[in-house]
């Protein structure tokens, strides 16, 4: 358990972080190594003890076994990457220790986000490129983050403005492989109108892929950098952004005034209700001007974007 | 917080259990307890508008305990749920009430009350729910079917054992009594039986390891807030 003083494969635990979701929380330094780091500790699946129904533990086996391939499998794209991922903060280590499993991040230490919407317009070009270029990165190796939403955008201030980090890719899945429909979390805030119906259970997870986390994308942009969420027109129904389209409404985005007219011409398509009408995050990367990824592994699979 | 922040937050229904050792050993710390249960509604308001969230039902509920096999059978009474903020009054007025006595030496009786308040009549419907049991107390427990108790709103038998209960709350292929997503367990209890076994076995479990019943001071009560108000 995440407790001050506690030593979990080699980290010690310094101070217990307030973080809520699917996990608790710690900073760390490594016995003996120094370092500062960020521990997370996973309090679903747990890995089973002795059971008398040998069914039911053949199953929690299973559940564990696609837990644990997923996150290794995410971590393995992270570390391909060979020309730096500067704007993502990846994962270092992934471990079970006795029946529950932990993650490793450096420990990173955020800008205000609150400011963001006040800045000069140059400032916030650089912190949408910046964004833009985190997502590519995940989305040319063919990983949905699913977990797109401010609190996981670290701020880190540079010579040429406030910078995005990309962080936690602990729902993330690489595309097709998704977490089971009933234990995919996040924030219903961010949830694009695809992923807001397998929350409602009205759809399966694989119904979810890049697309998705586009739409995330530009609500963060429109709520990190204008301080408000997309209006929402042609329905009287409540709720977050994708559940008032899913509602029949649609989203309405005033043009940016940091962003290019190409990007302003492309994002209000980000948040149509349909997936496929949606550009992919190369095509926005494009808009702003932003040089081509220097991986060509880039896979479209028109079911899933 | 501006009209258009306002409108974009989410509405949010939480239901909280708080599971309270009674005991004489508690004596020195359920006062705390008991203010903290008092302010916990305001500050979840609090914490949840600072996510950006609304908090559109909160209900309480307390289950007190103390031990079976002191007390007799009416060892654990559970209040029912009260809706705050309309029905402040009338939960202040039940945990005002609790008093630390008897329970004699450890264990106590704390995993019946937890059967108790797993077994509440948690809110089923509509979006955005969060189910969240607090267990708070110094001592270990009492095996499960040791003694006999009443069962004020039990439908179900009693779990025989700890392997029941745990099938009763559920993991990561079967949910359980509970509904899987919705639920946490929050642990401020001794590393003894069974609490350890607990926090290292069962799912969505979160421990804050408490020395002597020293759970829910002012720290404690900042990082429940925080993990209801980051979870939901």
């Amino acid at each position: 358990m995440i407790a001050p003083g506690k030593i979990i494969e080699g980290y010690r635990v310094e101070s217990v972080v307030v973080e809520g979701g699917k996990s608790q929380s710690g900073t760390a330094t490594k016995v003996g190594g120094g370092g500062e780091y960020f521990l997370k500790q996973f309090i679903s699946p747990k890995f089973p003890v002795g059971d008398t129904d040998p069914v039911h533990h053949r199953q929690q086996m299973a559940a564990c076994e696609q837990f644990e391939r997923r996150h290794r499998s995410i971590m393995a794209s992270l570390d391909q990457f060979t020309n730096g991922s500067g704007h993502l903060v990846k994962p270092l280590d992934f471990f079970r220790a006795e029946l529950t499993y932990y993650k490793v991040y450096p420990y990173v230490v955020s800008e205000d986000r609150s400011r963001l919407s006040g800045e000069a317009v140059r400032s916030k070009e650089v912190f949408l490129k910046t964004l833009a270029l985190s997502l590519r990165e995940l989305h040319i190796r063919d990983i949905v983050h699913c977990d797109i939403k401010a609190d996981n955008v670290l701020i880190h201030r540079t010579k040429a403005g406030p910078t995005a980090k990309l962080i936690d890719f602990d729902e993330a899945f690489v595309v097709g492989d998704p977490p089971r429909t009933d234990r995919l979390g996040g924030d219903e805030k961010w949830f694009s109108p695809e992923r807001q119906l397998v929350e409602d259970e009205e759809a399966d997870s694989d119904t979810i892929g890049l697309a998705s986390d586009v739409f995330s994308f530009v609500l963060l942009v429109q709520q990190m950098l204008c301080g408000t969420m997309p209006t929402v027109v042609g329905t009287t129904a409540g709720g977050s952004v994708a559940e008032r389209i899913n509602a029949g409404g649609a989203a309405r985005l005033d043009p940016f005034p940091f962003a290019t007219a190409d990007f302003n011409a492309l994002a209000p398509m980000a948040l149509d209700a349909r997936p496929e009408r949606r550009p992919t995050i190369v095509e926005l990367c494009a808009s702003l001007g932003l040089p081509a990824a220097q991986t060509s592994r880039v896979m479209w699979n028109a079911g899933t974007r | 917080m501006n009209m258009a922040q306002n409108e974009s937050m989410l509405d949010y229904q939480v239901d909280v259990v708080f599971c309270i050792d009674t005991t004489q050993s508690m004596h020195k710390y359920l006062e705390s307890v008991k203010a903290k249960a008092l302010q916990f509604h305001q500050l979840l308001v609090e914490g949840m508008a600072a996510k950006d969230k609304k908090l559109a039902s909160a209900r309480l509920r307390v289950v007190s305990f103390r031990d079976l096999g002191h007390e007799g059978p009416d060892a654990i009474e559970a209040s029912r749920f009260f809706r705050l903020p309309d029905e402040s009054d009338a939960y202040k007025e039940h945990v005002d009430q609790l008093r630390a006595l008897g329970g004699g030496d450890e264990p106590e009786s704390g995993l019946e009350a937890l059967v108790v308040a797993i077994r509440s009549p948690w809110l089923r419907t509509g979006p955005r729910r969060r189910h969240v049991i607090v267990m708070c107390t110094d001592a270990s427990a009492h095996d499960l079917g040791r003694f006999a108790m009443t069962e004020t709103d039990q439908q179900a038998a009693m779990p025989a054992s700890l392997s029941e209960l745990h099938r009763i709350w559920g993991d990561s292929v079967h949910d359980g009594e509970m509904e899987f997503k919705a639920k946490r367990l929050l642990l401020f209890a001794p590393e003894r039986h069974p609490w350890s076994l607990i926090a290292e076995q069962w799912e969505n479990v979160i421990t804050y390891p408490s020395a002597a019943g020293e759970g829910l001071q002012s720290a404690d009560q900042s990082l429940i807030i925080g993990m209801i108000a980051g979870s939901v």
